[in-house]
């Protein structure tokens, strides 16, 4: 492998090829896969989750580019085998040490601080984010604004039976009202997230 | 899957996310997070409804302890929460405003709303025939007279030009006011909720506010917008501006909670009302019982 590769533009396309295993998602399979490795290097109280995912995805798109074709796994379990090396690689790395010792102090106070200092500092900001989420909203159609509300609105018990109705007044299985749900929510953190840098 | 099957996967899913699983477990789940299109969804989905949970202050108990020791130790899982927690202030703004539109709505029956916009319809289909009927006339009259200028009948031409003159007149003020009738049909509702929320009068304010009052209304609702709600009752009071007279007092009323304002609501009598200004004066209610005049709202009555 050479030492020091840079992801070029036909590699990229290689890769989402590659990914999309034959259909044309534009892109959403591949901000998929990256949505679940962050989220699993962050479960796995990694200190740079984003890092970890575009170094995992990299490395990837690398061998594909070198070997040309990728047959021993399908494309979301080859990711996984790469990114459990990365993790580990990871936990030997220096940093990584001093980051433990930081998390366990971090855990031992996270209740105290969120009730405090950090809920505090927060609140400062959430009128901006509020502020940015009724804008993202507002970039949504009327049925979707609605539809998102309605699904994430109510406690636990309620909340099973309106998504049941939500569904079959849509026509449509409970899995896809789930999907499009989740979508949009990502959507919306998304677009939040943008907003509050901006502001 | 059966329900049970749901419930059980759910509470694993759970234990997964706040990191009570044992690592032979989580090694299994960290798998299927990344690799299995079906149990990613479901994954973020619980994982959206825990932090939604916790926003709502339904978590307790272990669940609670485990959920801001572990799960929150996370910048990325902290954004999460952020975002939970002004989803849950919106969505509940927007659910009571929601609320609100429709008591204000049902509260101010469905006739006043629905009439006004029918009888513009009828008016629109009205004046449309009038001015249908006053073309085909004149086009017809138009040729008669020429018929008659050419055969030398000028005097009386005159007289019929004159005439035309005075119609050709009339069918352009029926035309304008076809158009009118046009931009009042398609244009929104000339009495929705918003326009019989009434805001109190200032300085150099606009022109009072035109209410159109139905013939077959009995009671006319309105919401007078507080500037501030201080006050745990109000009163009311409908009084003629030209005179000062009082011609009618609310019942004392407490303020209504509104998408982004508190309103005191009233229903004022149809019988009391003429084609003409009003002052309606409001005033806050101590504890005490003594009163505070507070603002002034000036409407136009248009009856039908």
């Amino acid at each position: 492998m050479k030492k020091h590769w840079i992801l070029s533009q036909n590699a990229f396309q290689q890769f989402l090829d590659w990914l999309d295993e034959g259909t044309d998602s534009r892109g959403q399979k591949y901000l998929e896969m990256r949505r679940r490795l962050v989220a699993y290097f962050d479960r796995r109280n990694c200190a740079s989750p984003d890092e970890l995912a575009d170094e995992t995805l990299n490395r990837v798109a690398r061998k594909l580019e070198e070997v040309g074709r990728i047959a021993d796994a399908a494309p979301p379990q080859y990711c996984y085998i790469v990114a459990k090396f990365v993790l580990l690689e990871s936990f030997r790395a220096p940093e990584h040490r001093q980051t433990n010792i930081d998390t366990l102090s971090l855990a031992r106070q996270a209740k105290s601080s969120l009730s405090s200092t950090s809920l505090e500092a927060e609140r400062s900001t959430q009128n901006q984010r509020m502020h940015c989420l009724e804008e993202c909203l507002r970039q949504l159609s009327i049925d979707d604004q609605k539809m998102i509300v309605d699904y994430y609105q109510g406690e636990q018990r309620s909340k099973i039976e309106r998504r049941n109705q939500m569904a079959r007044a849509l026509g449509i299985t409970m899995n896809a009202l789930t999907i499009r749900a989740c979508r949009l929510r990502a959507k919306l953190e998304s677009c939040v997230r943008k907003c509050c840098s901006e502001l | 899957m059966s329900a049970e099957e749901q419930l059980r996967l759910d509470d694993q899913l759970v234990q997964y996310l706040l990191g009570t699983l044992p690592e032979e477990e989580t090694e299994r789940l960290d798998a299927l997070s990344v690799s299995d299109d079906a149990f990613a969804l479901r994954l973020l989905a619980t994982e959206n409804d825990l932090v939604d949970a916790y926003a709502r202050g339904e978590l307790a108990g272990e669940t609670r302890n485990q959920f801001e020791t572990f799960y929150a130790n996370s910048s990325v899982r902290r954004e999460k929460l952020a975002f939970a927690e002004a989803f849950r202030r919106v969505a509940t703004a927007r659910a009571a405003s929601a609320a609100e539109t429709k008591n204000v709505a049902r509260s101010s029956g469905r006739s006043f709303f629905s009439i006004p916009k029918l009888t513009w319809q009828w008016g629109f289909a009205v004046a449309a025939f009038v001015l249908a009927l006053a073309t085909g006339f004149f086009a017809i009259e138009n040729r008669n007279l020429r018929k008659q200028v050419a055969a030398g009948q000028a005097q009386r031409a005159e007289q019929w030009q004159s005439e035309l003159a005075a119609q050709r007149a009339a069918t352009q003020k029926a035309q304008e006011e076809l158009d009118r009738l046009r931009a009042s049909a398609t244009s929104p509702e000339p009495v929705s909720v918003a326009a019989v929320l009434l805001m109190p009068q200032t300085r150099g304010s606009s022109p009072p506010l035109g209410v159109v009052v139905p013939a077959r209304a009995e009671n006319v609702p309105l919401a007078l917008a507080l500037e501030s709600d201080e006050y745990p009752q109000y009163r009311v009071a409908l009084t003629d501006p030209a005179t000062g007279k009082a011609l009618w007092t609310s019942e004392r009323r407490t303020a209504r909670s509104g998408a982004k304002i508190k309103m005191v609501p009233i229903e004022l009598p149809r019988r009391l009302l003429r084609e003409r200004n009003y002052l309606l004066e409001l005033a806050g209610i101590r504890r005490n019982g003594s009163r505070e005049p507070l603002s002034t709202y000036m409407f136009h009555v248009i009856l039908e």
